[in-house]
This record gives C-alpha cells, sequence and structure tokens, in this order.
C-alpha cells in the first residue's frame, strides 16, 4: 500500500504549514460483494499516527464514512529540519509506513 | 388457479404507475392489484424504519462521545459543496477557531453522520504543534443529510456544528 505525504516546497522555522496524506486503501465499508456475490468484509484504516522529531503531530481513526484512498490534511509547525513519519494500521492488522524530510529554512 | 407471466411481475408495478395498474386489472383478479401494493407498502416501511434506526445509532453515538453533555453550537466551522455530486467522496473541512496554545487547544474533532449505516466517520486528535485546528478530508455520504462535527476542547468545553449536504448519487446503494 502506498502513501504519500505531501507538504509545501518551501518551510520556514515556526511558520505554519498544511500537510496532506494520500493513501492508498480501499476503505472497505463491508457492505460491497464482490464478482461471486459474496459480502467483502469491512476493512478501513482504524489509526494513523504522524509524528515529528518523535512527537505525535496528528492522530486519527477512520470510519467507513471517509472516502476510498483517504485524503487528510492538517496544519503544523517545524523548528528545525526533521522527518515527518506516518504509520498507520487497518482492519486487517495490515501495517504501513511513509517518511519525509522536512527541510526547513 | 395457474398464474399468469403478469401475475409474476406484479410485484414491480408501482402503486401510482396508473397504465400499469389498468394492464393489471386487463389482466385480471383483484389480487393482481394487491400484490403490488402490498409490496410498495413493505418496501417504504423497510426504508423508512432503517431511516430511523441511522438516525437512532447517531444520537446514540452523539450523546456516547459527549458524555451527555449538550455542546454549544459554536466556534466550528464547517466547510463542504452544497452539492455534492458523488455520494463516494464529497470534500469535507472542519475549522474550530482556537487559539491552540499549551493551556486552551482543540483535542479532538469526531465527524459523525446522521444518515449513513454508520454515524461514525472520523475522529482526529491534535495537540498544541498544530498552529490551527483545521482538517480537510473526503467524506462518504449515504443520500441528502446533515454532516456533524463535535470538537473537545483541553479545558473540557463540547462544541458542535452540522451542515446540509445534498447528494445526487449516494454511496452504499449499489452492491457493486
Amino acid at each position: 500500500m502506498a502513501a504519500r505525504i505531501i507538504t509545501p516546497t518551501n518551510i520556514k522555522s515556526n511558520e505554519p504549514f498544511e500537510v496532506r496524506i494520500l493513501i492508498q486503501h480501499a476503505m472497505e465499508t463491508g457492505y460491497r460483494l464482490d464478482l461471486m456475490g459474496t459480502l467483502i468484509a469491512k476493512n478501513v484504516i482504524k489509526n494513523l499516527t504522524v509524528t515529528y522529531l518523535d512527537a505525535v503531530v496528528f492522530k486519527a481513526s477512520l470510519g467507513t464514512g471517509i472516502a476510498a484512498n483517504p485524503s487528510l490534511q492538517f496544519w503544523m509547525r517545524a523548528p528545525q529540519n526533521g522527518l515527518l513519519k506516518l504509520s498507520w494500521e487497518d482492519d486487517l492488522g495490515v501495517m504501513g509506513q511513509a517518511e519525509k524530510l522536512l527541510e526547513v529554512k | 388457479m395457474t398464474e399468469s407471466p403478469k401475475c409474476k411481475k406484479s410485484p414491480f408495478i408501482k402503486a401510482g404507475d396508473k397504465r400499469n395498474s389498468l394492464r393489471a386489472i386487463a389482466a385480471g383478479g383483484a389480487h393482481l392489484m394487491l400484490n403490488p401494493m402490498r409490496w410498495t407498502v413493505a418496501l417504504s416501511a423497510i426504508a423508512a424504519s432503517s431511516a430511523r434506526s441511522n438516525e437512532d445509532s447517531f444520537n446514540a453515538l452523539f450523546n456516547e462521545i459527549t458524555g451527555g453533555k449538550k455542546p454549544s453550537e459554536s466556534r466550528i466551522f464547517l466547510e463542504t459543496p452544497r452539492l455534492a455530486d458523488n455520494g463516494h467522496s464529497a470534500a469535507f473541512r472542519v475549522y474550530v477557531d482556537s487559539p491552540m496554545s499549551e493551556s486552551d487547544f482543540v483535542k479532538s474533532i469526531f465527524i459523525l453522520s446522521d444518515r449513513n449505516p454508520r454515524p461514525f466517520v472520523a475522529r482526529f486528535d491534535l495537540t498544541p504543534l498544530n498552529p490551527k485546528a483545521e482538517i480537510s478530508t473526503r467524506v462518504r455520504l449515504n443520500g441528502s443529510q446533515n454532516v456533524h462535527a463535535l470538537a473537545l476542547t483541553s479545558k473540557g468545553e463540547w462544541f458542535t456544528a452540522h451542515v446540509p449536504v445534498e447528494v445526487t448519487e449516494s454511496a452504499c446503494l449499489d452492491a457493486s
């Protein structure tokens, strides 16, 4: 499962900026049928955490009401260069990670 | 009495469809008329009860989250298209007016829907590291409804807001 973290190219120290997270995930509702007519089990990203310099900056738990391939945007500040780490886990226990180095000017 | 092919089709005749009703009478037998009526009544009853149960589960979840407290209807601003063409993915932005300082910040934001089969949409947890309490995402909507947001501040105050969204093509209906 692929994920992307999108940040502005020009981040200034301690200035607010918006982070966008895109994760490739079907976010199955549990109401869909497959080609054989059997129900596809509910499978959504139940936990998602974003950390920066080992401090949690954003946490989310998503339900079936979030569209497939979730897009999440939130605001943060970065005082210095650091690694922005994203990790998530879905109902089937599949975990995913992504990271991006923030370069602060 | 053997049933004609027309009789088998009868459940799909709508109650208000005069032309089909006349055709049904022509095919003979008052029970032909009764059958479609019964079906329509039964179907609308199912639809009404599922809408009510969705609303009930929404109210139950709302009270469970707030712990029975009555949130004040202020400080939250919601932004979403008034008319969402596609219920599978509708842009949704929630903003809470808060200083986001160490002493007063928004701890959690909940998004709830009052007509989805599962009312819980998402929960977001923020910290004073976030300069703004603003989240953008995309939601799934099962038909036209109100989308609600709840916010809990570090002082323990609850705020709420809701926005009506018209959905042209609702999610969850097709089994594809």
